[in-house]
């Protein structure tokens, strides 16, 4: 059924970071935006403090579209097809997207834009593993600067900042590229776990920092501070402390009078013309009916995974093989991250890491990027590494038991109640490089359960060396500063943590080679002028770093170029 | 110390007594009962997952949410059962604790010898051991509103005080003592005062 009549200039498909901070800044330039969120708009009282219910790492219930269409894994093109498993957890449905981030709001550096150039340079084009697609991104950090200090300041980051204008600040990241604003806020206070680590790796001569975070430390833009309750990250927060798009950039858009919301509303393809251009979208509403809505643009603003699918369902006479998709890169180099950690016990000393959030950490980046020398180690990049607060019973059971402790019994129960309090884990962000042979495709046999039967993504991942040397030197480095903390034994967790990670990057490059990439520099796509694609999927790489500001501030600059190339009413 | 909330009376199984189980038969949750009697023991540090209440968590989860794991638990029943009688001679259930530890440890190791030779008896053990754990852990440890962690017994067990609304930074100073005059369930929120916030 089309609705005659009806035309936005830009539907937004998902009201997540991405698609919530480009709609600020389309309808601030006056373009009248429609976004369609498969999940609801919720507010802070239906977040429950439920671990087993609303944490995304046990049933995940904010997350029942993604929930229904779970993805399917195979390590190799040869490999069986499995259920995919999940390190952090789901993702979860709504206006505001991923309301149950860590709110871990870093930067990427600037070498993170250019780790091709970088590499070659440096080590030589040698250096580079066979099969890995290692790229430089189309923009650097210079494009992005000024939109990672707009995000940070509406969103309102805590942190202490590590170089303003090229000064560098004591106590903040060293290693962090210049910023032309402070944080907005103070850093969260610290916790005794987090000092000790701190300590640690000072006294190491490392550069230890607190983790900057979309969290009130102190009241800000009419919401509370947080009150340290440890519901934070893998949940929605219960007073509004936590700033998320549905808080900050969604309000701000709506004051304009210019974006229209439709919840419950699942896009289920793009529409195109004989031109080749997007007409729109099909969307099934809150009622199950299948409805059509015209735009003049169309921005996919998805999560990675259903950005892919979306584009690999919406085939046509023109585009068999899927939207923007003649060269077959839709789907190419795709990677979750890996999140593994070495678990450490602090005997008889209570920890109380049930408190806080998990943004209430300290980080370091020495081992991160190329910010050590690689010579002779055998791999290129690294990761960041750091202590975290927020653990729950439900967690900490099913945690990781040392080697020398049963799984169950009474050794398993007299381990669990004298050290559940006392165990923490050093957790580290490895890069994971791009690989040829890591990829997004629809699976040939698993269907979505959401009642339309459509084929979910079938995710081709497996590590390679240079990843697992990375984790490997990590290992090495984080057990040695646990041992400067006061632990005597000490457990890696998994190697491989799941292949959804909730930093699902890549899949729908941006690039300026139209053979080897999907969208262009402003996230446009290469095939489709008036189609554009936000958030991971576009990423060329997958620094050791969290994502979202990122995706909020690559997306900000690309609804900018947007809106000023329609004001100038050209090319559209 | 007083309990936040009660769960509903819905939600409070008499299991394994029988009249409310929702999806196991009275045999099947005396069975799962007792394995995660072993898996989770009661002894002096405290109660376990019997006490608990773990088995009314699972038959409250399989006549709900994972409704998809029934067949396993069922099957799974039938083949410890089995397993059993070739070994000891008698149910899981009817087992004494030295015998139902070496199962569940051959379970969890997956040295169960095949029993039946059919297809779903070659690697049922080790999934069936996981899904126990998984559950015993849920059970002990999920909110009581699921329908175990039964007195709040397995928050009590790890000095857990449950979902407060806050701490002050000296409660997250190392060997820093939480106290506080109740344990919190979700079932506090959301709060009606700000007056309860800290």
């Amino acid at each position: 059924m089309t609705e005659s009549g009806e035309r936005a200039d830009v539907c937004i498909v998902g009201l997540g970071p991405a698609g919530a901070t480009a709609a600020y800044a389309l309808t601030a330039a006056g373009m009248r935006v429609v976004a369609l969120d498969a999940g609801p708009r919720r507010n802070k009282d239906e977040y429950r403090l439920d671990e087993l219910s609303d944490s995304v790492f046990e049933r995940a219930s904010l997350g029942p579209k993604f929930n229904a269409e779970l993805q399917t894994w195979r390590r190799s093109r040869t490999s069986p097809t499995q259920p995919a498993t999940y390190s952090l957890g789901k993702m979860n449905n709504g206006v505001g997207g991923t309301v149950v981030y860590s709110a871990w709001l870093r930067r990427y550096a600037p070498g993170d834009f250019r780790v091709r150039t970088d590499t070659i340079a440096r080590y030589g084009e040698e250096a580079l593993p066979t099969g890995s697609a290692v790229v430089d991104w189309p923009i650097g950090y210079d494009d992005l600067e000024p939109y990672y200090t707009q995000v940070e300041q509406i969103t309102g980051v805590a942190g202490i900042p590590g170089n303003i204008r090229g000064e560098p600040v004591a106590g903040g990241n060293p290693f962090e590229g210049y910023r032309s604003e402070g944080y907005p806020l103070p850093p969260l206070r610290s916790a005794g776990l987090s000092e000790l680590f701190g300590n640690a790796a000072r006294g190491a001569g490392y550069h230890p920092y607190p983790v900057p975070a979309g969290i009130n430390s102190v009241p800000f833009d009419g919401r509370p501070a947080c009150t340290y309750c440890g519901f934070n990250a893998f949940f929605g927060c219960h007073i509004d402390a936590k700033s998320t798009v549905d808080l900050t950039f969604v309000p701000r858009a709506e004051r304009t009078g210019n974006l229209e919301i439709r919840t419950n509303s699942r896009v289920i393809r793009v529409t195109t013309g004989d031109d080749g251009h997007a007409t729109g979208v099909d969307y099934q509403d809150v009622n199950g009916n299948i409805r059509h809505l015209e735009a003049s643009i169309v921005i996919l603003a998805a999560y990675t995974f259903e950005n892919v699918r979306l584009l690999l369902l919406s085939t046509s006479d023109r585009f068999p093989g899927g939207l923007a998709n003649a060269h077959g890169q839709v789907g190419k180099y795709f990677t979750p991250k890996q999140l593994p950690r070495v678990l450490g016990i602090l005997p008889g000393r209570a920890l109380n890491r049930f408190t806080g959030p998990s943004a209430q950490g300290t980080i370091m980046d020495d081992f991160l990027g190329d910010n050590f020398d690689h010579t002779g180690l055998g791999f290129v990049r690294g990761a960041s590494m750091g202590v975290i607060q927020q653990s729950q019973p439900i967690a900490a059971a099913k945690d990781t038991t040392p080697p020398d402790v049963a799984r169950w019994g009474r050794g398993f129960k007299e381990h669990l109640v004298r050290n559940w309090n006392s165990t923490f884990a050093i957790e580290a962000q490895p890069e994971n490089l791009m690989y040829e042979d890591n990829f997004l495709d629809l699976d040939p046999v698993v269907r979505d359960r959401s009642g339309l039967g459509l084929p979910v993504i079938r995710i081709t991942f497996q590590q390679y060396a240079n990843e697992l040397a990375i984790i490997d030197f990590v290992r090495q480095r984080s057990v040695e500063l646990m041992r400067a903390m006061g632990v005597e034994k000490t457990w890696p967790g998994p190697t491989l943590t799941g292949v959804g990670s909730s930093h699902d990057l890549g899949g729908l490059r941006m690039g300026t080679d139209e053979a080897r990439s999907v969208v262009d520099q402003d996230l446009r796509a290469h095939e489709v002028p008036n189609l554009y694609v936000m958030g991971g999927a576009v990423f060329p790489s997958c620094p050791g770093i969290n994502p979202t500001l990122t995706i909020q501030a690559v997306a900000l600059r690309a609804a900018e170029r947007l809106a000023q190339e329609w004001a100038r009413g050209r090319g559209l | 110390m007083s309990i936040g909330s009660t769960p509903p009376a819905d939600l409070v199984s008499q299991a394994p007594a029988g009249q409310s189980l929702r999806f196991f038969t009275p045999h099947e949750a005396r069975t799962v009962e007792a394995v995660m009697g072993r898996i989770m023991p009661d002894d002096e540090l405290g109660p376990g997952a019997v006490e608990a209440g773990t088995v009314s968590y699972a038959d409250h989860t399989l006549a709900g949410v994972e409704q998809g794991n029934q067949t396993r638990y069922r099957a799974g029943v039938k083949l410890l059962d089995a397993a059993c009688r070739a070994r000891f001679g008698h149910a899981f259930a009817d087992c004494g604790h030295v015998e139902q530890d070496a199962m569940v440890g051959d379970m969890a190791a997956g040295s169960v010898p095949p029993v039946t030779g059919a297809a779903e008896d070659l690697d049922w053990a080790v999934a069936f051991f996981e899904l126990l754990r998984e559950h015993t852990l849920e059970g002990m440890f999920s909110d009581p509103v699921h329908g175990g962690n039964r007195d709040l017994a397995g928050w009590k067990l790890l000095g857990y005080l449950g979902p407060q609304p806050g701490y002050s930074h000296e409660e997250q100073q190392l060997d820093a003592v939480v106290v506080r005059d109740r344990i919190f369930t979700a079932a506090d929120y959301p709060l009606e005062q700000a007056g309860e916030r800290p």
